[in-house]
């Protein structure tokens, strides 16, 4: 068993608090991320767990055993990913997969059966006597992640891994490291600010922002139900509109502001007369001709006119803006089932289920600034 | 007001014979894998670099032998924080130029770095220093020096601007950029290798492999007619299929694969016995857990991987014929499990259709 | 045995055994090297009634020598500031030229820059002597029969220069390679001419470089006494009337002047750290017509033309003129080679012993700050300890600012008869032991410099590595950060070989009866035997010439190591 829990971990930098107060548990064999915009707090928490940094409060366990603030990292039994590498230039590939079990005074058949192992396992076997400057970032990274794991730990924590390596190669890492770490049995703290990778290779996604934790949750639970304004603009794509809690039956109706339309949602939390934010993906925007017809059919369409179309081969973006000059976004698969174009009418359909609902912020451009 | 032309660049094994025409107030992406030219044809557009053979007009000018001070561009950097001055601050690298002052009172430059500086919704920091500004702050910042430079020319240069910041961020970006060009009537030239950063600002696409131009067009002609297998594969994920064609029809043509397969395009250009490739990209092809699904052209397989990714459902279908297709489609979850066994089929017309490549399928697909 | 190491390891990881080994590095850095070199303040407080005897109330000469001393003092900062001005209008453009072209032969001109550094300072004047002075030298060239300068200030001054462009072009040359260029090429894309992309963008980010290489010309220069024993003529400097005080046995008042000397030099010291980065140049304007008319290739060609001139004409060829005039004085009853070897004073064994004394100097002085030097460097650059730490780091500059005489008679006092020890008779009468101390103090720096920067090169993140992956703190030492440092020790190392291998000031002040090889130099260019002069010092030049050039290669392929990410 090797549950890590975290419990109200915090941690400052001088005047700068950059962990405040963050509770987790990462269940055994969980692949886990931590993601967030840079500076929120995602590398402090994995250097915490790794020893690396001391908290100034809170509890670390793994499993049972809670691990004092003081034991140093040599002494927690982990294996660690890092951003820039960080393979020993002076060791070949050999020596520094080996070095963890060097260092801990393994014996020698076992470091030559491990090491093989490992080596093989990340498709090196081919540069085992090359050194690190005669190899390209992607073949650096994979010997970094032989030598974490011939550590032969069972937490495997890797701080932005991919950030170092082209885009191109990092697809084809993601899936195999997600397979690697499945097939080894092993528990995974991954921290990066990309939220594609994040859904790609996790269990589950912990949104983190300004030293917090906001919402704990597979990459499914994150896209479907947001807890937060801010997740549900850093995860996926979604369009937020302001309004006015109109009425309430069997959906609440929401009459945005500037005199614009009225937009239904499944979300009955609010009172009549609430400021709302309402949020809506991007791929939930429909897009109906306009035509009397359909208009008879569904009272639930906004009239509005499309003042951009981006073509991005799979899908277009559409920009619709309504008449009181909010922009809604459409993510429409290509090619769409309707003809339209720059300047022309349409009605958009909003789902009510896909309308979902949060109390107006004090500070709405801090709660959907990305950075 | 200008318009870009370069006749028969070259330079020693980096470039081989760019011929490349870019209208004035056009949106112009150079996109290609690294190393495949793309900076240096904007370094030489610059003057930053010098071509071994070939000559640069601006508005029909030769300016191949000016020096780049005298070309009147604008250029945004990649490296290094996009060469933000760091000894200066926000206002001062965006009022650097010396053209900045030409024929211009002190107030009214000063009125002028005022103006860009609240286009770039950087109003508030005039006084800030590179190193105070976020990633998406200081992208800003180098836009608006550039756009500064450029008065005369309105030509901006952009190397890689988006690829340092989050992805996040990088989205944003991409509107305030595309608004921005479009609102001044500037002429760019934009290099990256992300191709749905190219497909989504871009009027044209240069798209550049190996030192050579291999098609320019506009978005949609690049990805409905790309030129041949490399275009087709590095614009967007695709499956290939090799086969020989066997029969054509009034529907298309029919393929026979080698496990014995036929598959129907539309595409009728190519006769009976040539052999041929088949691409059909991740959306359009389809899936479905009912294997004795009624339609054409049907391929059976197992998932190997099912991820849900921001609106989309990607998977792995291995095929009983050993290829590996990804498949991509807007869902709200993952539907897939790893393991079942699956049909998966696609439309005749959605398929595009290219001569077998000498050098191989393999090396020809090989976008990297 | 693997179990045993991995105990020691574990052992010596301990923070017990970390607070005692910090303890005793500072305790040694202190005693040995901060202590001795301030002890002179303390010396002349103690002793202020002779001080102010000899130097402002002598009855019989009343403060004569206070003028003296005086115009001493002036002097010196005079030919300080003449040698930094002709340092920054040779090393600047010259660092220019070596960075930023690139042209046939430009390793062997990088070379021939680095050369004059191996020249042992006593050499060097010897050999400037002869250039400038001797019928043999200039002279010969424009027919002649005696030197076109005769031993002065200008000779000083050209003597100077030689080994103080170094710091300007050696300081400019490693900011100028690790700044961007994509910066200076932005600035052109945005329509900067050169000029102007010099003075606006170049130049202030190498102004802090230039400054601090500055003001180190500037104190090195104040500070030097080997080369200017040698060419001084009848204008004392400062640190040449310390030796001559010294040698009269008149402690106060040299003790006086190494005072001043020292507090001119901590004055300088504090100013690079604290002033360097407040000094702006004017940015904003920007002078068209002007920059456009300097942008122009004639005036780079000139300025080039005539630094690649200066630099052969002024330093090259006249520091390296020994080795030519030694082979036109090799044979011959007067020559060389019978000088040397042949006579009844057997000159031959007492070069060859001082050549044993200063090798064997230069190795225990190297030995010892290897260790002090890693000990310092991890301290300054890995503990944190806020304010204490960035006083340690402006201490360890403190002998390289001190003029050697100054800090080699501060160092006499503190462990001679007259120091804290004189209860006890002194702990250390000139001779062996006490060159040694001044060497490891005044080559200190050098070392810990070469490891400071490195360590803080190394991203701590290889360390980081090596403990997740189960290495004690002590094993990450051994097994990462030593193989990491190798090079910058092996640099360190040469470079503390070579100065300790050339000085000749402080070595004057506590040789007692040992001679080393420079002051053998010094020793017969007095007694005017010029051609074994020039053959001890062509076995010095050598000497350090190989070492330096072991040393570019070793910086060369320091690059290796640096894996691109």
């Amino acid at each position: 068993m090797v549950d890590i829990i975290l419990d109200n971990i915090k941690k400052s930098f001088g005047s700068v608090q950059a962990v405040r107060g963050v509770s987790l548990k990462v269940y055994d064999g969980e692949y886990l991320t931590l993601l967030g915009p840079s500076g929120c707090g995602k590398t402090t928490t994995l250097r915490i767990i790794a020893g690396l940094e001391k908290a100034d409060s809170g509890e670390i366990y793994f499993g049972d055993k809670k691990i004092d603030f003081n034991v140093p990292p040599e002494e927690r039994n982990i294996g660690m990913v890092f951003q820039h590498f960080e393979i020993f230039p002076f060791l070949d590939v050999w020596d520094n997969v080996s070095y963890s079990c060097k260092v801990r005074g393994v014996n020698k058949d076992e470091i030559e059966e491990r090491v093989s192992k490992y080596i093989h396992l990340v498709n090196l076997d081919k540069y085992v006597d090359k050194f690190p400057f005669e190899l390209t970032a992607p073949q650096l990274q994979r010997i970094g992640i032989a030598r974490a794991l011939a550590t032969g730990a069972k937490i495997l924590l890797l701080d932005e891994p991919l950030g170092a390596l082209d885009q191109r190669y990092r697809d084809e890492f993601r899936v195999e490291m997600r397979k690697l770490v499945k097939k080894l049995n092993i528990t995974a703290i991954h921290v990066t600010h990309d939220q594609d990778e994040a859904m790609m290779i996790s269990d589950r996604i912990a949104v983190m922002r300004k030293g917090s934790i906001l919402q704990v949750g597979t990459p499914g639970d994150l896209y479907i139900k947001p807890n937060a304004i801010f997740v549900a603009n850093f995860i996926g794509e979604s369009n937020f509109v302001e309004g006015e809690v109109k009425s309430i039956d069997k959906y609440t109706q929401i009459k945005l502001h500037g005199g614009g339309p009225i937009i239904f949602s499944k979300n009955k939390h609010f009172y009549k007369r609430d400021r709302v934010i309402g949020s809506i993906r991007k791929e939930f925007v429909k897009i109906k001709e306009f035509i009397e017809e359909n208009k008879l059919k569904d009272n639930n369409l906004i009239e509005g006119n499309i003042n951009n179309i981006a073509f991005l081969g799979s899908h277009l973006r559409v920009n619709i803006e309504l008449e009181n000059g909010d922009i809604i976004e459409a993510k429409v698969t290509y090619p769409p089932s309707i003809q339209f174009e720059v300047g022309s009418k349409v009605y958009i359909k909003l789902h009510p289920e896909n309308v979902l609902l949060f109390p107006y912020p004090e500070d709405l451009d801090y709660e959907l600034a990305l950075e | 007001m200008t318009e870009i032309r370069l006749e028969n660049i070259n330079i020693k094994d980096s470039l081989y014979n760019i011929n490349l025409q870019i209208n004035s107030k056009e949106y112009l992406t150079i996109c290609g894998p690294t190393g495949a030219g793309k900076t240096s044809t904007l370094k030489i557009i610059a003057g930053l670099l010098k071509p071994d053979s070939g000559r640069v007009y601006f508005d029909g000018e030769d300016m191949t032998d000016k020096e780049p001070e005298e070309r009147g561009i604008g250029m945004v950097f990649e490296h290094s924080n996009y060469a933000l001055f760091p000894h200066l601050t926000v206002e001062k690298n965006v009022g650097y130029s010396p053209r900045v002052l030409e024929g211009k009172t002190l107030k009214e430059s000063r009125q002028l770095i005022n103006y860009m500086l609240e286009l770039v919704l950087l109003q508030n920091r005039p006084k800030a220093y590179p190193h105070e500004l976020s990633g998406g702050m200081k992208q800003r910042v180098a836009l608006a020096r550039a756009m500064m430079a450029s008065s005369s020319t309105n030509l901006i240069l952009l190397d890689e601007p988006l690829s340092a910041l989050d992805a996040k961020i990088r989205l944003a970006l991409r509107y305030e950029l595309m608004n921005l060009v479009k609102k001044l009537g500037l002429t760019c030239i934009h290099v990256t290798q992300n191709t749905e950063e190219a497909l989504m600002v871009s009027d044209r696409i240069a798209i550049i492999h190996k030192g050579q131009i291999i098609q320019v067009g506009t978005p949609r002609e690049i990805y409905e007619t790309p030129k041949n297998l490399f275009v087709c594969r590095f614009i967007s994920t695709s499956n290939f299929l090799e086969g020989n064609i066997i029969d054509i029809v009034e529907k298309g043509s029919y393929i026979l694969l080698s496990n014995g397969k036929k598959i129907l395009v539309s595409n009728k250009n190519f006769p009976i016995g040539s052999k041929v490739v088949i691409a059909i990209r991740a959306e359009n092809i389809k899936i479905s857990r009912n294997k004795k699904i009624e339609t054409q052209n049907v391929l059976f397989g197992t998932v190997e991987t099912s991820k849900f990714v921001s609106g989309n459902s990607i998977e792995e279908v291995r095929l009983t014929s050993g290829e590996l297709f990804t498949l991509k489609r807007h869902a709200t979850k993952a539907w897939f499990k790893e393991g079942e066994e699956v049909a998966i089929y696609f439309s005749p017309d959605r398929t595009l259709l290219f001569p077998y490549p000498k050098e191989g399928l393999e090396k020809a697909i090989d976008v990297f | 045995m693997v179990d045993l190491i991995r105990k020691i390891d574990k052992s010596l990881s301990s923070k017990k055994a970390r607070i005692i080994g910090d303890f005793t590095s500072l305790l040694i850095f202190f005693v040995i090297i901060i202590i001795p070199i301030l002890y002179i303040f303390t010396y002349v407080i103690q002793e202020w009634n002779d001080v102010s005897f000899w130097i402002f109330n002598n009855p019989v000469s009343g403060s004569t020598r206070f003028v003296d001393m005086g115009t001493a003092l002036l002097r010196s900062l005079m030919i300080s500031a003449i040698t930094v001005i002709i340092d920054i209008l040779i090393g600047l453009p010259m660092a220019i030229i070596l960075v930023k072209y690139d042209f046939k032969g430009k390793r062997i001109l990088d070379t021939l820059v680095d050369l004059p550094m191996a020249v042992p300072t006593a050499a060097l004047g010897f050999s400037i002597l002869l250039f400038w002075g001797s019928s043999s030298g200039i002279a010969w060239i424009f027919g002649l029969d005696r030197g076109l300068i005769s031993p002065g200030v200008i000779m000083i001054i050209l003597t100077h220069v030689v080994f103080t462009y170094p710091y300007i072009t050696r300081n400019i040359k490693v900011i100028l390679m690790n700044q961007d260029e994509t910066l200076e090429k932005a600035a052109q894309s945005l329509g900067a001419r050169k000029f102007t992309v010099f003075r606006t963008i170049t130049a202030p980010l190498i102004k802090e470089g230039l400054i601090a290489g500055a003001i180190l010309a500037f104190t090195r220069s104040l500070g030097e006494t080997g080369a200017t024993l040698i060419v001084y003529g009848v204008a004392e400097t400062a640190p040449i009337q310390i030796v001559t005080l010294k040698s009269q046995a008149l402690f106060g008042p040299a003790a006086f002047l190494a005072m001043i000397l020292v507090i001119i030099a901590i004055i300088l010291l504090i100013l690079i750290k604290t002033i360097t980065r407040k000094i702006g140049l004017p940015v904003y304007r920007v002078f068209v017509r002007t920059e456009k008319f300097l942008s122009k290739k004639v005036f780079r060609w000139l300025r080039d033309g005539f630094t690649i001139f200066f630099f052969g004409f002024l330093i090259l060829i006249p520091a390296l003129y020994s080795i030519d005039y030694l082979f036109l004085n090799l044979s011959g009853p007067n020559g060389a080679i019978n000088q040397v070897f042949f006579q009844s004073d057997n000159k031959w064994a007492s070069l060859w012993i001082s050549l044993m004394n200063s090798l064997s100097i230069a190795a225990v002085a190297t030995l010892i700050n290897i260790v002090l030097g890693l000990a310092m460097a991890i301290i300054v650059v890995r503990r944190k300890w806020g304010k204490f730490n960035a006083i340690l780091d402006t201490l360890i500059d403190l002998p390289l600012a001190i003029p050697s005489s100054a800090l080699g008679f501060s160092i006499f006092l503190f462990w001679g008869t007259i120091g804290p020890f004189r209860s006890i008779g002194g702990l250390l009468t000139p001779g062996y032991l006490l060159i040694i101390i001044v060497h490891i103090v005044f080559t200190f720096p050098y070392m810990t410099r070469v490891l400071i920067a490195s360590l803080e090169g190394i991203v701590s993140g290889y360390e980081e590595a090596s403990r997740t992956l189960g290495a004690y703190s002590f094993t990450t030492f051994r097994k990462v950060t030593i193989p990491l440092l190798r090079n910058a020790l092996l640099a360190g190392s040469i470079m503390v070989f070579t100065r300790s291998l050339g000085e000749t000031g402080a070595t004057f002040v506590v040789m007692g009866l040992v001679r080393t090889i420079p002051v053998t130099i010094v020793d017969w260019v007095e007694s005017i035997d010029l051609p074994s002069a020039a053959f001890a010092s062509f076995i010095l030049i050598v000497l350090s010439f190989v070492l330096i050039l072991i040393l570019r290669h070793i910086t060369t392929r320091e690059k290796i190591l640096k894996i691109k990410t």
